[in-house]
């Protein structure tokens, strides 16, 4: 099948509903950094959107808006130890495995067999549901997380949106 | 790095790297227990990092999902716009 064209169809549903059309961002150009060395010696941190965390931690709110709560997810967490809430995608398929958006077990045999150096202690979940504030995320939430990933010398960051 | 299933929302966005699976919304790396489709889409990901490619690189995945998921593209839409 085609790709799906969620913009044309939101904006569709938006007007039907009488509200003005929702102004995306549209990006002209885009920045980017070489990696400073081979794969097999990077460190790497994910990054989902997808509503997702550690069993003992609080749930996400699956209708969220504006929430800019980010748990650090141990490297290390067993797969069957996450629970998953967000009313903006199907998430059956990852409450059956997390892996389905947040692949930290193809991460970790990645990292064994030395295709990826190593993973970051920290791997993460936020930025999820409906954040309308985008200035918050350029200035201050975006930049916050960036400053995280260097802290904890991340060579490579795979972001994964939901 | 990005990883997308919504190929016009990541092209206006224009991150600085990324691949497009044509799957649904909540299975960038494929299905419950599709232990190689997971780590494909991973992998390639991960080279695409490594690769010498111009900003904002897009690439098209060719990985099918197999039956038509309109049906949930139609209840996440709902969800999206209510």
């Amino acid at each position: 099948m085609e790709p799906v064209r969620y913009v044309e169809r939101l904006n569709n549903r938006y007007r039907q509903q009488g509200f003005p059309p929702y102004a995306w961002t549209i990006n002209e150009d885009a920045p980017i950094t070489a990696l400073r060395k081979p794969l097999s010696q990077c460190r790497v941190a994910t990054l989902t959107s997808g509503g997702v965390s550690r069993c003992a931690m609080p749930a996400w709110d699956p209708d969220a808006r504006n929430d800019f709560r980010l748990d650090a997810v141990d490297a290390e967490a067993p797969t069957d130890d996450f629970q998953v809430h967000d009313s903006y995608y199907d998430t059956t398929s990852a409450k059956q495995d997390i892996n389905c958006v947040f692949p930290l077990d193809r991460l970790r045999e990645l990292a064994a067999e030395g295709v990826i150096g190593s993973l970051a202690a920290r791997q993460w979940s936020g930025f999820m549901g409906r954040i309308y504030k985008r200035s918050h995320v350029l200035e201050e939430a975006g930049p916050a997380f960036a400053a995280e990933l260097a802290a904890d010398e991340v060579d490579l960051a795979l972001l994964v949106p939901a | 790095m990005l990883v997308s299933t919504g190929r016009d929302l990541t092209e206006q966005v224009r991150p600085p790297r990324s691949v497009f699976v044509n799957f649904p919304m909540g299975n960038p790396f494929g299905r419950p227990g599709d232990v190689a489709m997971q780590r494909a889409v991973l992998l390639d990901a991960l080279r695409l990092a490594e690769a010498d490619v111009p900003a904002g690189v897009l690439v098209d995945l060719p990985y099918q999902w197999g039956e038509d998921f309109t049906p949930s593209v139609d209840r996440t839409l709902g969800a999206m716009s209510k």
